[in-house]
């Protein structure tokens, strides 16, 4: 797994290095916005970590030309840089995801390898002890066939294909009774009431967030870090 | 004040008085003489020409002088004038001398921020470096340190962010965006945001939101939910509940973010808006608060913080927000005293009070 590092603090570098070597990437470390297009031209990348802070050219513009250039490696951008309207920006040049300094490294690590799934097109879904086989269309539940109604596997999928946000209910009633308006609003918790019961032991727990949705919990300690 | 007031305008009164019946004079002397001999009345005007220039100099000579006296001034000087040119000039120097006061006030206040910020700032980085010696040395056990040095980084981190936001706030106040802010799109957008932290705490959360729009800046109003919200997750015990409540009233809006995490003490209470202040035990760096404060101010709304009471014992904080409506307020103004509201009722009869 080879990865880019573009990161001109060199204590930083000297340290995520080390971690992504033990994790078993194979990371190529360098400083400079220009240098980092030219390490893109010449080698094949898996991922690319890009801060924004650059010397010579600034991250947001390393973005820009690489996809100008067709490179269409997934890049998870860290930068210290946290406001709204840059996240927003960096995502809209190309950006597949973002992390904000200070970072956990378990997240960037865990964020970086399901970047690298999602561009070989291993849309891989987990959740405590469930996992979505999206060529099968089923939830495995640590590692066996779970046996779940269709709707609350509906429900369910909604739920782990937004990891770490919550659904809304109107989201929700669309994912699982589509343009059928014949169904009544408490429909949703009636379901989320039964989901909540199959899910239990499996690390994975239903959250009520009244007036907001329904939120899928990770109840094994892979949740992300709390905002800034 | 006004005695003061009044005698620099009776003084006025008389040196205007006295130009005018001087020139009323002149120029009805001139008319007089210029009907019969134009000569005559041209060496009048001629003769009388420089009384009147010396008069016009006399009565403006203190005028020069303060304005000399002020245009020599350094930029950062704010030391009260303590003589007054002329009595005429007294409201002038008594107002110039209420804004450099209110100058040095804010110099002193930024110095006293500055300070305690410093110190705020490198005593987490000063226990850092210990922890690396302590470990690095042996002397400390890193299986121990080494999660406290996480601790220690995310208080410092924390407390960098909120001296961030202090300064984003600042400058946003002075230069706010005014539009019509979707209060229950805001909220929602706020509580999303906090999703891992109330996933992690297995937090039972809810939004009271009844469709209100209010003419603000969307970000600080943000910021303003978003510092509340954080100190109610911060002091609720995991599993615990609370929410946020938005509602308008006859002539304002609330916002209210409420918690079961017990009340505060009425020692604290006026304290907690002071920057770096904390109530005992919390674990915030105590800049929250007195950015909500510094937000609601800037926005004409009043922030309250209230002991909730159920049956008798006090069960939480409602941290209140409350605007005047019409909202036609703008930036810069004062907090102006909002009418006592009753309670929304969130399970059961409730009683507010001041904690």
């Amino acid at each position: 797994m080879n990865v880019l590092l573009v990161e001109n603090d060199l204590d930083l570098v000297d340290a995520l290095g080390r971690v992504l070597a033990s994790r078993g990437f194979k990371p190529v470390c360098c400083a400079d916005g220009h240098e980092a297009l030219a390490w893109m031209r010449k080698r094949n990348f898996d991922a690319v970590i890009l801060d924004l802070s650059l010397p010579g050219l600034d991250g947001l513009d390393v973005l820009q030309r690489m996809r100008d250039l067709g490179l269409r490696l997934p890049v998870l951008v860290v930068t210290a840089r946290a406001s709204i309207g840059e996240r927003v920006t960096g995502l809209t040049l190309g950006a597949d995801d973002y992390l904000t300094k200070p970072f956990d490294t378990e997240e960037l690590v865990a964020r970086l390898r399901a970047l690298m799934r999602r561009s070989q097109g291993i849309e891989d879904f987990r959740c405590g002890h469930l996992q979505l086989d999206m060529n099968q269309g089923l939830f495995l539940r640590s590692g066996r066939p779970l046996d779940i109604a269709p709707r609350e596997s509906a429900m369910l999928r909604a739920l782990i294909t937004k990891p770490g946000r919550p659904v809304s209910k109107d989201d929700l009633y669309q994912a699982i009774f589509g343009d059928d308006a014949s169904h009544q609003s408490d429909a949703i918790d009636l379901l989320a009431h039964r989901l909540r019961k199959r899910l239990a032991g499996s690390g994975a727990a239903l959250l009520t967030m009244r007036g907001i949705g329904y939120l899928l919990v990770d109840e094994l300690g892979h949740g992300s870090k709390d905002p800034a | 004040m006004t005695q003061t007031n009044g005698k620099a305008a009776q003084s006025m009164r008389k040196q205007l008085w006295l130009m005018f019946v001087i020139c009323t004079g002149m120029g009805g002397a001139i008319g007089a003489i210029g009907s019969t001999t134009p000569w005559l009345a041209v060496c009048v005007a001629l003769a009388g020409a420089p009384a009147l220039w010396w008069l016009a100099g006399h009565c403006l000579r203190p005028l020069q002088e303060l304005t000399t006296t002020v245009a020599s001034r350094q930029p950062q000087e704010t030391t009260p004038l303590r003589h007054t040119p002329a009595v005429e000039l007294e409201p002038i120097v008594r107002a110039l001398n209420v804004q450099w006061q209110q100058q040095r006030d804010a110099l002193e206040q930024q110095q006293r921020f500055i300070a305690e910020a410093s110190h705020q700032l490198r005593t987490p980085l000063a226990v850092l470096k210990t922890q690396v010696q302590g470990v690095t040395s042996g002397e400390l056990p890193a299986t121990d340190t080494l999660p406290k040095m996480l601790r220690t980084l995310d208080r410092a981190t924390d407390l960098a962010n909120q001296l961030l936001s202090q300064a984003k706030v600042e400058q946003k106040v002075r230069h706010a965006q005014w539009s019509l802010v979707d209060m229950h799109q805001l909220a929602s957008e706020v509580l999303v945001e906090f999703a891992p932290l109330i996933a992690r705490k297995r937090l039972e959360v809810s939004l009271d939101a009844e469709p209100v729009r209010l003419k603000s800046d969307s970000w600080l109003i943000g910021e303003l939910l978003r510092n509340l919200l954080a100190n109610a997750i911060r002091q609720s015990a995991a599993g615990a509940s609370l929410g946020v409540v938005i509602r308008q009233l006859p002539d304002e809006m609330e916002l209210l973010v409420w918690d079961n995490a017990g009340g505060l003490d009425e020692a604290v209470r006026e304290r907690l808006f002071q920057p770096f202040e904390s109530a005992s035990g919390g674990t915030g760096v105590g800049l929250g608060l007195s950015i909500c404060k510094q937000i609601a101010v800037s926005m004409h709304a009043t922030l309250d913080l209230y002991n909730r009471i159920q049956q008798g014992a006090v069960v939480g904080v409602d941290a209140v927000v409350r605007w005047p409506l019409p909202e036609h307020a703008s930036p810069q103004g004062s907090a102006i005293p909002a009418r006592s509201m009753p309670h929304v009722a969130l399970s059961e009869a409730t009683l507010r009070m001041p904690a």
